[in-house]
């Protein structure tokens, strides 16, 4: 029997999607656990392209979740992320629903849930 | 997604990362090298406060020069941060311990068996109870578990030196036979971990990455 779980999941609901992208989650949490990261350490890390952590650091800049500061060291252009606070927020926030959204006994886990998904 | 979601883990793989040039290893390698030379040259220098002044100086020049154009650059957060301060602090523990130490055994008023068996033994006792702590100091906090391997293979070596060495040599000089072979080891591994950051990671040019 099909039934709607909607009501009953509305965290699922309230997912961040800005965040939810797994691009843009691998970039958010790797700069979640530094205090600041330039665009070089980012790719290295991510293994996203320069265009592609370009497009997707401009959406999160523009969300305000991340700061973006250009500079020069020495002659070279250098260009530094970092989590603003609303961004380390929604992170926290994201982290926290995906926790529940996925915890033990949640609806539809196998072992709680008695004939729904049972292993023969 | 779960890997996002394991923030200890990502920082660890940054910090390892940023940490996996080698650097460290050749400048403890060199120092170890150079402090048993000096002691066994008797060259008058300095060493200690040439150390303190250029130590940091020369360290910030080597990874503005060779890790940042490859890997990028990052301020770590404070957690990191404490335990980098922890493992300094335990490191000038160690080492003004081991001064008052010296400082007694030479000129106060220690005698007796104690301190002749302090003398006989000095190779084992300071090698593996300070130079050996050290290495492992280093390897435990800033995570680098080559650093645990350097200070397993300095215990033998130490134990080897006391037997291997003339005994009618001072203590600081028997260690210095010592300490060269290790350091010059460590700098060895140091060097061959350099070159396969570089490998892994190449220069990356500057229009690629103005963001």
């Amino acid at each position: 029997m099909a039934e709607d779980r909607s009501e009953e999941l509305p965290s699922v609901r309230d997912i961040d999607k800005m965040i939810h992208e797994p691009a843009r989650l691998l970039l958010m949490a790797n700069l979640y656990v530094v205090e600041s990261a330039d665009f070089l350490f980012l790719m290295r890390q991510t293994g996203m392209t320069f265009g592609n952590l370009s497009s997707h650091m401009s959406r999160l800049e523009a969300a305000g979740y991340i700061d973006v500061e250009k500079e020069f060291v020495g002659k070279k252009p250098n260009t530094k992320l970092s989590l603003t606070r609303s961004g380390r927020e929604a992170f926290e926030g994201y982290r926290q629903s995906m926790r529940q959204l996925f915890a033990d006994g949640a609806p539809g886990n196998p072992e709680e849930s008695g004939s729904h998904g049972q292993r023969s | 997604m779960s890997d996002a979601l394991d923030v200890d883990g990502l920082e660890r793989k940054a910090y390892h990362a940023y940490n996996e040039d080698g650097l460290l290893d050749m400048m403890t390698g060199f120092m170890m090298a150079f402090m048993g030379y000096y002691v066994l040259s008797e060259v008058d220098i300095p060493f200690a406060p040439c150390l303190a002044i250029f130590g940091p100086a020369v360290w910030a020049s080597l990874k503005k020069a060779v890790t940042e154009p490859r890997i990028g650059q990052v301020k770590f957060g404070p957690g990191r941060r404490s335990r980098q301060q922890k493992a300094i602090m335990i490191f000038a523990f160690v080492v003004n311990v081991l001064l008052v130490l010296s400082f007694f055994v030479k000129w106060g008023p220690i005698v007796g068996p104690w301190r002749s068996s302090l003398y006989d033994y000095g190779v084992i006792l300071v090698g593996s109870g300070v130079v050996s702590l050290i290495l492992f100091t280093i390897g435990h906090f800033n995570e680098v578990p080559r650093f645990k391997g350097y200070a397993a293979v300095s215990v033998p070596m130490f134990i080897g030196g006391h037997f291997l060495t003339d005994s009618s040599l001072d203590l600081f000089q028997r260690l210095a036979y010592v300490l060269i072979p290790l350091g010059l080891m460590m700098l060895a591994y140091g060097g061959v971990t350099l070159w396969r950051f570089v490998r892994k990671y190449p220069k990356i040019t500057d229009v690629e990455v103005d963001g």
